[in-house]
């Protein structure tokens, strides 16, 4: 139905212009030609191809009739009829967008991918809003292996058409094609080096394999014990789980390799805080915000500490820090709430709880991306972390 | 840094606690041990089922839970099993039932289900105990997929299934309504027990939410999965008012607990949190916020949820809540709150700071990594060494059986913990030393409690789902001194539930509350237990629910009494057999 509707809205756009330019006096032509169009209105495509076959057999250099067949062909199905009809009306008119956008698409249907790419390329030129041709032409020169050029095919499409999910998907397939490929080329050149292991160890975090996840960041660490990153990895798989003295240890040794790693001191503030040792925790969870005074996560564990340890007037500062940065984070709204009640502001405290249960709800709206996969672990945040914005080291 | 800091606490736990009574250190007594004795007991027999081999629908999930209560007042808790069903089995000759088991005395328990005219055979779930027409014999209330039971006791040995009639069957849709938790409590301290019961979601077969299969929408961790409770609408839970004449009246609506967004309730527990003498609710909910209704002492509640702190935990996570157990963890007068949570969610220790004010204290009393990766479902706060300080049970197992097959990390059979209270500031786990690691993992659900040996500690029943339960028999908890009261209203409820109970030894005072429906779907020892450690004499202070005080100054440790409302404390008459001391 959709492939219809987008056949006659071509067709209303080029059939006029081309009837009137070719028409010819034969009465008989007009006929056929009148009789095709009125078929492929009624969706009786059969009747209509016989109409324009009577046609292009009374005047075989029409046009009109060329693209108009070609086009009810690739409705039908019938690829290899459209490019052959469709390529004879390109030689009258090779500017011509819709012959070229159907001809790279039905060579993209019957899998002849690199036929596909000089017409599609033609539609981008001639008219850069149509999305399809850029689809099928990323989707081409996937095809041919040539994925750093589908990669700025979709990087282009995604610039003009950003809320296109089709676009975004076929963008993330490239990505993922091109990270695989990545990958393999390191596993080809090294399968025991450093920085295999630590994909490895990522990869298998992510589909909470934790125990061999561990052991692919032990092997990385055993191999270059000072590679800056690695520690940080195992520590924060340790963090995760809640095991705060592995955690730190790994922190630590991260912060001796690359004391830069602002990421590492706010999560040794965060395993401090989780122990409730305040002093440690004050002294890392500031540090970090020495090292970037944006940082959401610090402003909101150094926050949850002062509430712990009754300085809710400046707790409230920092929570509100933490919430200017990032206004829909339900964690310090909560927290507001709590230091509220402690100070018997029931009006605020009401006030910070309506935010949290409003941007709560958002938030478990935006895991729904997840919930399929995730059991009714819903909107879990892990120290209140997961959430806000990570930045990978 | 860590370690350092834990021996800087551990110094400081020994020089500031040495002197009081009940410090673990302070008598150097070892924690106690519990041993396997299904077999012996005779419980190896009853198997609880729940869902066919392959958990393939949410049904098959939440398993069952059981009841330690004397049914024939003769002094010795007997159990009641409560059995679920599956597919292939509910529409068979002979459909899995309820259990009644007598207890014999002797260590034994004899199947009296047919005699004592009970076995229902619907898809059951949770039990509570209470006398509801205080006649001075436990009754109960069974929740089902389907029609609810209220089993009114005869006092003759054989129960009548009156629901229908006192309008307690909870028959509200179109489709079978999913009744879990329930509790019996006064929400108006007229004498008179009224009842809550929770329900899970609006489940029925959908054919959008299909058993697991490659296409099936529902998955974990990428592995197909019977589709989880966030895939259903929550379902309300009805507060049923006692009339006194048999019947029950709905008062959801008017009683202030009709909510929005229902819940999907699992258990439930009435406890007075701000000792106001009124019976407040918690709800656990499974994906979503808990519940917390303060009640204003006429029966009429608030919402509370999210303003107490227990709604979520400390940060704001809304978690699958499972289990919850309500007791005074560090014996500042106030209960406490403990939930257990689905699995890679931390379960939650909600301290009670008063005025219905709650804080996350999970963190530092040891209990964040407790079960972490696991599904906690029964638990409970009970004295188990009576050190004088609630230890802690969580009972674990997992929902899903198909994922262990590609993360051998996921086990469908869990751990379960004891957890040793040193001091009231940490729990720390003890399980493998009392015994626990003996027996291999099950899958646990519904945990019961009570001395089922009148021997002056706390035994443990655990549901295994699809399995025999597992009975561990506290060996060793009565080394140390202890007191055990049974109630007996006269204005107030017959059984006594709501009663708080102040004991005070050499210094130290705990306080206790009469409260059957704590844990999972399960219903406990309704006499309270209090551990003394080496103190042998104890003051007794009980706050009825009608308002009345009794005072019972320097009672004798190491026995059962019976403290009857504004009349008299004596040894329960009922316990005709007594370990005291036992090696």
């Amino acid at each position: 139905m959709r492939l219809r509707c987008t056949l006659f809205l071509i067709l209303a756009f080029s059939l006029p212009a081309s009837v009137r330019a070719q028409s010819s006096p034969d009465e008989e032509l007009q006929r056929h030609f009148q009789l095709a169009q009125q078929a492929e209105r009624e969706g009786a495509y059969g009747k209509a191809v016989s109409e324009y076959q009577a046609v292009l057999k009374l005047k075989p250099d029409l046009v009109a009739a060329q693209v108009n067949l070609g086009l009810v062909y690739y409705v039908q199905g019938n690829d290899t009829e459209a490019i052959a009809v469709l390529r004879r009306a390109l030689s009258a008119d090779p500017n011509a967008v819709g012959p070229n956008l159907f001809l790279g698409m039905a060579c993209v249907r019957t899998n002849r991918y690199r036929e596909a790419l000089e017409p599609l390329r033609k539609v981008i030129s001639l008219r850069p809003d149509e999305s399809r041709a850029y689809l099928n032409l990323a989707l081409s020169y996937s095809e041919l292996g040539r994925d750093e050029d589908a990669l700025q095919v979709l990087q282009d499409g995604a610039k003009r058409f950003p809320d296109n999910v089709e676009m975004l998907y076929s963008l993330g397939r490239v990505y993922t094609a091109l990270l695989t490929r990545t990958y393999r080329r390191m596993a080809q050149i090294d399968p025991d080096s450093d920085r295999f292991h630590q994909v490895l160890g990522a990869s298998y975090e992510a589909r909470h394999d934790t125990k061999t996840a561990r052991q692919e960041y032990e092997k990385a660490i055993a191999k270059n014990p000072d590679m800056p990153g690695l520690h940080y990895s195992l520590g924060t798989l340790y963090w995760k789980e809640g095991t705060w003295p592995d955690a730190e240890d790994e922190f630590r040794k991260e912060l001796r390799i690359a004391p830069e790693n602002y990421l590492a001191t706010w999560k040794l503030g965060n395993c401090y805080l989780n122990q409730r040792q305040y002093d440690e925790a004050f002294t890392y969870l500031r540090k970090a915000l020495q090292q970037k005074p944006d940082l959401p996560q610090a402003h909101r564990d150094l926050g949850r500490a002062l509430l712990q340890t009754g300085d809710f007037e400046q707790s409230i500062k920092e929570l509100n820090k933490a919430a200017e940065i990032i206004p829909d984070d339900s964690t310090s709204h909560y927290l507001l709430a709590q230091d509220y009640k402690k100070l018997g502001r029931a009006a605020e405290q009401q006030r910070e709880l309506e935010l949290f249960q409003k941007f709560r709800q958002a938030e478990q709206e935006r895991s729904r991306v997840d919930v399929l996969d995730s059991g009714s672990d819903e909107n879990r945040r892990q120290d209140a972390t997961d959430d806000l914005p990570d930045v990978s080291h | 840094m860590c370690h350092g800091a834990a021996l800087l606490f551990l110094a400081g736990f020994l020089s500031g606690f040495c002197g009081l009574l009940g410090s673990a250190e302070s008598n150097q007594q070892p924690f106690t041990t519990f041993t396997d004795i299904t077999k012996e007991s005779g419980l190896a027999s009853f198997k609880i089922i729940c869902g066919d081999k392959v958990t393939d629908f949410l049904i098959d999930v939440n398993g069952e839970g059981a009841a330690f209560f004397d049914y024939d007042n003769d002094g010795y808790q007997d159990i009641y099993l409560v059995n679920g069903s599956s597919r292939s089995l509910e529409k068979s000759a002979s459909p899995p039932h309820d259990y009644l088991l007598h207890n014999n005395g002797d260590g034994t328990f004899t199947d009296v289900t047919a005699k004592a005219h009970l076995g229902d055979t619907a898809w059951g779930g949770g039990v509570a105990v209470g006398d509801y027409n205080n006649d001075g014999y436990l009754d109960l209330y069974v929740t089902n997929y389907g029609p609810n039971r209220l089993y009114r006791n005869n006092g003759d040995g054989t129960f009548t299934d009156v629901a229908e009639a006192a309008g307690v069957a909870n028959v509200h849709w179109p489709f079978p309504k999913w009744s879990m938790g329930a509790a019996f409590g006064d929400i108006d301290n007229d004498g008179l027990l009224d009842l809550y019961v929770t329900d899970f979601t609006k489940f029925y077969y959908q054919p959008d939410r299909p058993a697991p299969s490659p296409t099936s929408p529902c998955k974990m961790k990428q592995v197909p999965i019977a589709c989880a409770p966030d895939q259903y609408e929550g379902s309300q839970a009805l507060l049923y008012h006692n009339n006194g004449d048999g019947t029950f009246t709905d008062v959801t609506q008017s009683a202030g607990i009709n909510q929005e967004v229902p819940g999907r309730g699992f258990a439930v527990v009435f406890s007075d949190f701000n000792n106001e003498g009124h019976q407040d609710i918690f709800q656990a909910n499974d994906s979503g916020p808990n519940f917390f209704y303060i009640n204003d002492g006429k029966g009429h509640f608030t919402d509370d949820s999210f303003p107490s702190g227990t709604a979520v935990d400390g940060l704001g996570n809304v978690f699958g809540s499972m289990g919850v157990t309500v007791g005074d963890v560090n014996r500042d007068g106030l209960p406490d709150i403990f939930v257990t949570h689905f699995i890679d969610q931390p379960n939650t220790l909600y301290m009670n700071e008063g005025n219905h004010m709650f804080t996350d204290q999970t963190l530092p009393y040891g209990l964040w990594n407790i079960g972490y990766h696991y599904s906690g479902w029964g638990t409970k706060f009970e004295d188990f060494d009576n050190d004088g300080w609630l230890d802690l049970w969580i009972t674990n197992g997992h929902t899903m059986e198909q994922l262990e097959q590609r993360y051998p990390e996921d086990p469908f059979a869990e751990p379960n913990y004891v957890l040793h209270n040193l001091g009231g500031k940490r729990f720390v786990d003890v399980s493998d030393a009392a015994g626990l690691r003996k027996i291999p993992n099950q899958v646990g659900r519904g945990t019961a409690f009570g001395d089922f040996d009148n021997d002056g500690d706390i035994d443990v029943l655990v549901i295994n789902k699809n399995d025999v339960p597992t009975f561990w028999r506290n060996d060793g908890g009565n080394r140390q001194n202890w007191i055990t009261i049974r109630t007996e209203g006269v204005k107030s409820n017959r059984c006594g539930i709501g009663t708080r109970i102040l004991m005070t030894a050499d210094g130290a005072r705990q306080s206790f509350e009469v409260r059957g429906s704590d844990s999972y779907l399960s219903s406990n020892d309704l006499r309270v237990h209090a551990g003394l450690a080496n103190s042998e004499r104890a003051d007794i202070e009980i706050h009825w629910p009608s308002g009345l005080v009794d005072k019972y100054p320097n009672v004798k440790v190491n026995q059962f009494y019976l403290a009857r409302e504004h009349d008299s404390f004596k040894p329960d008459p009922r316990v005709k057999t007594l370990r005291v001391k036992s090696d």
